[in-house]
């Protein structure tokens, strides 16, 4: 056992939870989208931060991975940063901007446009694993339904939001059917983007830390976002292209440029917005996405 | 559909609280047939029985003796004690009903009506708004709930249009089997008056079987075409509804059917 | 369905009564028991209608109660013979006397029971309905009997439970007589109504018997049981040992008149 970091572990779990985390992860991938409890452990960072991701990443990291970290499709922000820096230190790893150089990808809320390949890890943070929870507070109902695939409830939400708005009005979080098998809440990504979860050549998977549960995707899964058959499942579209690199058909995030209200539309994924922009010299943005450690 | 058979045969059915040695028994020793198309009425006053006979029939309770036994679709006679986890919820969903006394126990009072009742259509895989809503639509009209309130919660509602509420919900997959609790105390004597008669009607247009458990003689005499009698657990008198009530045999009998409060 | 009527006494007969005793136990009053009748015997052939006599408390009423399953019967045999066979009916368990009474057995009650807020028109064609009649067919019946027993048509439309008694009692005939059925109980079917609409229940009494209907009637009017009856049956010469009062019995077991009312 090596120590990096005064005295922790590579990876800073001991093996013994890593190897626990890693059985629960393989009963995850053999069970697509299905809920598996595990050992929620404590890391350096409080609950609600992505200490379900965290601990996912540390588990399979090994030395020859990269690591890219996205939080809201942003690699800057204060979070994205902080996990990068911290896994570079306990795990002394490579990491990343560029999504197509990663061999794990650790995502807040967000998949990146880049298409994802084969061999390539994509963990989400997740803080609600329970797509049914806010129908039926009861655990022990809704692990009955699981088990029974027993899923009318999850219909009859969709069929009120139709009622009352005209339309499904779920936009992140939206409910996917795994495999044609199980229920799974996606995590807060934008229904956006829930496409790219179907059939993709990466493996996903997911960790809540707080819920203590773990589940997954393997690669090349079903994964359809639930309709009605008069009121398909619709992904959010932009009428506008971003601001910034102009592209279209990408998740934009809206962000304030002046007191007076005034704002622009911008590329969520960063990564993406950097290199597709025109002049990558006048982009708004900092830094260079180098193959090198990050300074914090 | 196997004619020869009952929809349900309960022989010896007992249910005790507790464990054996230190036990009540709730109810004990019932012996009944259900055939398609007929109502039971379970009569008796407070601690009778027949609320845990209810519970016991419809898997609520466990069976601590004798058996139950029940007609599935395909004619074969399943004990129900057998019956795994999934295949007693799949009878739930699809040819089973149970209208609670207390309709807020029945209903998702926070869902729309139209929601409401089309649950269980969304549970059986009915995955087209259009067609769920408009199904929906009928069956308020049915029970005689203005369709104006489809997209109103049952908070909104009273306690007689909560209680039809119920009553759609579980016809709507037309069940064959449908256990009711005491579906009109707690009721307005006029608001009473119209939910029987509703249900009376139900009963007759789609040829249900039911078993209802009141207290009220006028109830049992107005829907069911046999009735128990139970008291301390037992059933002390049955038969033909108008027989029992006209002609009791039993003493309890006729001390019950003495007691309705005379118009 | 009907058995062709050549000779009344060289056919089965529609009703069989036989041996049949009657006892009250009065648990209310300390287990007292009253024994009505005792070895009832007589019966009713196809096109004949049989009138039960005696005074009031006989035991008339009693008969065709359990003659229609609404009484138990002690000892003894009710034989009812139908489309399907014969049926005990003193020995028949609830889903033969629901089945009897949907094939075989007819009954006129000497009160209306009043289901709530069904319209008269619908109260009269709904034994038509369960046996299977088209809507509108069993409305056309229906209508065509309340027209006869002078039942204006704006109340079709109303449930009877406003209407005065003898409108009641004409709604009730209209129901008991719109079926075809082989044997028809009537209690007291003239009971609360005037001359006028008495000789028209006559009239339809007439009609049922043509049609090789057998009928078992109360007719408390001497000049309707003149018109109708073919023979009498007394009751009292069948009277039990103590002679006891069937409407004391009654109240000893019910707390009330004992009102029948059969669920549809």
């Amino acid at each position: 056992m090596s120590t990096n970091l005064g005295g922790y572990n590579l990876g800073y779990l001991d093996e013994q939870t890593k190897r626990m985390i890693r059985r629960a992860l393989l009963k995850a991938v053999a069970i697509p989208g299905f809920q598996v409890p595990f050992a929620s452990r404590e890391v350096p960072m409080p609950r609600g931060w992505g200490t379900g991701g965290v601990q996912v990443t540390a588990s399979i990291i090994g030395q020859d991975d990269v690591l890219k970290v996205i939080d809201q499709g942003a690699d800057d922000t204060t979070n994205a940063v902080s996990i990068r820096s911290f896994f570079a230190a306990v795990a002394g790893v490579r990491t990343t901007t560029r999504t197509e150089e990663a061999s794990i990808i650790q995502t807040r809320h967000r998949i990146p446009e880049t298409s994802l390949a084969e061999g390539q890890t994509i963990v989400y943070q997740v803080p609600g694993p329970e797509p049914l929870r806010f129908l039926e507070p009861r655990e022990t109902e809704t692990r009955r339904m699981h088990a029974l695939a027993d899923y009318g409830l999850m219909y009859v939400k969709l069929y009120e939001d139709i009622a009352r708005y005209g339309h499904i009005a779920t936009t992140y979080d939206y409910p996917v059917m795994v495999n044609g098998r199980y229920l799974m809440a996606p995590s807060p990504i934008p229904s956006f983007d829930n496409p790219k979860m179907h059939r993709s050549p990466a493996l996903q998977l997911f960790g809540a830390g707080r819920e203590k549960r773990i589940y997954a995707v393997p690669p090349y899964t079903d994964v359809e976002s639930l309709g009605f058959e008069d009121h398909p499942f619709e992904p959010q579209r932009f009428a506008q292209p971003c601001a910034i690199c102009g592209s279209a058909g990408v998740y934009l995030d809206e962000v304030i440029t002046d007191d007076a209200g005034g704002s622009m539309f911008v590329c969520s994924d960063t990564d993406h917005c950097e290199r597709a922009a025109p002049d990558p010299a006048g982009s708004v943005l900092t830094g260079d996405g180098a193959d090198t450690e990050v300074n914090a | 559909m196997n004619d020869a058979q009952p929809l349900l045969q309960v022989s010896g059915a007992g249910h005790a609280y507790g464990d054996r040695s230190a036990s009540r028994w709730g109810c004990r020793d019932v012996d009944l047939d259900l055939w398609p198309g007929e109502v039971l009425a379970v009569v008796g006053e407070s601690g009778s029985g027949k609320t845990t006979l209810l519970g016991t029939l419809s898997q609520r309770l466990s069976l601590t003796e004798g058996s139950v036994r029940y007609q599935l679709a395909d004619g074969t006679m399943a004990d129900l004690s057998e019956l795994s986890e999934a295949a007693v919820r799949r009878l739930w969903r699809t040819e089973w009903g149970f209208v609670h006394q207390n309709p807020a126990d029945g209903l998702r009072m926070h869902v729309s009506a139209g929601g409401n009742v089309g649950e269980p259509l969304m549970a059986t895989g009915w995955r087209h708004y259009g067609r769920i809503r408009a199904a929906a639509a009928e069956w308020l009209q049915r029970v005689e709930i203005p369709v104006d309130r489809i997209d109103d919660a049952p908070v909104t509602f009273s306690g007689g249009m909560r209680q039809r509420l119920q009553i759609a919900r579980n016809l709507v997959i037309s069940p064959r089997l449908v256990f009711m609790d005491e579906p009109t105390s707690g009721l307005d004597v006029s608001v009473q008056a119209r939910l029987l008669d509703l249900i009376r009607s139900l009963v007759a247009e789609l040829g249900l079987a039911m078993i209802i458990v009141t207290h009220d003689l006028g109830v049992a005499r107005l829907i069911s075409h046999r009735t128990l009698v139970m008291k301390d657990g037992r059933v002390i008198e049955s038969g033909l509804t108008d027989r029992v009530l006209d002609d009791p045999q039993a003493a309890y009998t006729q001390l019950l059917v003495s007691s309705i409060l005379q118009g | 369905m009907i058995p062709a009527v050549t000779d009344a006494c060289e056919t089965q007969p529609i009703l069989a009564v036989s041996g049949v005793e009657k006892t009250f136990t009065m648990h209310l009053q300390g287990g007292q028991r009253l024994p009505v009748l005792h070895e009832l015997a007589f019966e009713v052939h196809a096109g004949e209608c049989v009138a039960l006599g005696g005074a009031s408390g006989a035991g008339k009423s009693s008969v065709l109660k359990m003659a229609y399953g609404n009484y138990a019967v002690n000892r003894g045999s009710i034989a009812v013979r139908g489309p399907g066979g014969v049926v005990d009916i003193a020995a028949a368990g609830p889903r033969q006397v629901l089945a009897a009474r949907r094939h075989t057995v007819g009954y006129v009650s000497q009160f209306l029971h009043c289901v709530p807020r069904v319209a008269a028109l619908q109260i009269v064609a709904e034994p038509l309905l369960e046996r299977g009649v088209p809507a509108a067919e069993a409305r056309d019946r229906a209508a065509e009997l309340l027209t006869r027993l002078a039942i204006p048509e704006r109340l079709w439309a109303l449930p009877p439970a406003t209407f005065s008694g003898g409108e009641q009692q004409r709604v009730n005939v209209a129901r008991g007589f719109v079926t075809e059925l082989p044997l028809l109980l009537l209690d007291e079917p003239t009971a609360s109504l005037d001359v006028r609409n008495r000789e028209v229940v006559t009239g339809l009494i007439h009609d049922k018997r043509a049609r090789g209907t057998a009928i078992l009637g109360i007719f408390h009017d001497a000049e309707v049981r003149e018109a109708v009856a073919d023979r009498v049956v007394q009751v009292e010469a069948f009277a039990a040992a103590t002679g006891a009062d069937v409407a004391h019995a009654a109240a000893g077991r019910t707390g009330a008149a004992g009102t029948t009312g059969a669920a549809a």
